[in-house]
């Protein structure tokens, strides 16, 4: 059921909604959008903290682990005085100080692929932001059998990439990647600049698309390289031979 | 002819940690050959032992997918620019 913005949301909301196409009735899909994010880390978490600074309804956020030293220059939600304890505890206390109104169901585990199906099912969008690639695809085949739209985006050194996924519509992860690489680790070179400027765009993906407004990455994506500012908004294709989304993978 | 090939950051310590190199070459799979040649480590990161691109990179010759093209055949056009694009994961 549709909660209607209440004058405080309205008086915190009121320079977004100028944006002449997102108005009143843009505000007010966000407040009924829920999102599913993979790992409030690096990414994730500056996603789920633009989002909650967005006036977003619900967010649904998996991560494991306590808060340890090397997460502290780039997982803003990780604060150093809860080292050692419960990374999803951070993530929900700093979540909530920025906007009390946000309802978060959090969630001490990653994303596998036993747990992604009751999580997609109890959101309207899902943002990929895992280190590890089972992790991505488990979430990315649950996308697909779910029907539920995902922002991919990742990053390393200083290169990040972005797309928006429609299953049925647009390349899934498994159309672009196949296969993980071999010579993946959990651990990689990042500045928290850098996972937060792809995850900013994420960010606004969700909103496009929740609200209907601009052009998401859809078919296309952005790949860019912060280390000389070069920029490619690159058409990508589904593949007919997906293992995932394709007719003959039913 | 000559073109270029820019490399992702997470091959580029495989490569002299040069970002952006130049071949001389006429179809995308000769200048990947050529450029693994010269930086062997960079083969199993970019082709599978049949000289496939491998299913964890992207080839984008001046902005098209290559797959979507003649993949390893797809001839090459004077100052191409072939774009590789590896599966990332950092988050």
């Amino acid at each position: 059921m549709s909660r209607t913005l209440t004058e405080e949301e309205k008086a915190t909301y009121e320079w977004q909604m100028w944006v002449h196409d997102f108005g009143v009735e843009g505000q007010q899909k966000l407040k009924d959008a829920s999102v599913l994010i993979s790992r409030a880390g690096g990414v994730g978490g500056v996603v789920a903290y633009q989002l909650a600074a967005a006036g977003i309804g619900k967010l649904v956020i998996a991560h494991a682990g306590n808060v340890k030293h090397s997460d502290l220059n780039l997982q803003l939600l990780m604060t150093y005085d809860h080292l050692g304890k419960p990374r999803i505890e951070s993530i929900e206390r700093r979540l909530k100080e920025l906007n009390p109104r946000l309802e978060v169901v959090g969630i001490a585990e990653n994303v596998n692929e036993a747990n992604v199906t009751a999580m997609v099912e109890q959101v309207d969008v899902l943002v990929d932001c895992a280190p590890l690639f089972p992790e991505r695809f488990a979430m990315n085949d649950a996308a697909v059998r779910g029907g539920v739209p995902m922002v991919e985006c990742a990053m390393y050194e200083l290169e990040a990439q972005i797309t928006t996924i429609v299953p049925g519509k647009t390349p899934c992860l498994r159309c672009l990647y196949p296969e993980a690489p071999p010579s993946w680790t959990r651990e990689f070179p990042v500045f928290g600049a850098v996972s937060g400027s792809v995850a900013c765009m994420a960010a606004m993906e969700v909103v496009k698309i929740t609200a209907g407004i601009g052009k998401p990455l859809l078919s296309r994506m952005l790949q860019y390289d912060l280390r000389d500012m070069s920029f490619h908004c690159l058409n990508i294709a589904r593949n007919p031979d997906c293992t995932c989304c394709s007719e003959k993978s039913a | 002819m000559q073109v270029r090939i820019k490399l992702p950051a997470n091959m580029r310590a495989l490569a002299d940690d040069i970002a952006e190199h130049k071949v001389q070459a006429t179809t995308v799979g000769e200048a990947l050959n050529l450029l693994c040649e010269q930086h062997s480590d960079l083969q199993s990161r970019l082709l599978s032992e049949e000289g496939k691109l491998q299913p964890f990179v992207n080839v984008f010759l001046d902005g098209t997918n290559v797959r979507e093209l003649e993949a390893e055949l797809t001839e090459l056009k004077k100052e191409s620019e072939i774009l590789i694009v590896a599966a990332l994961a950092g988050g």
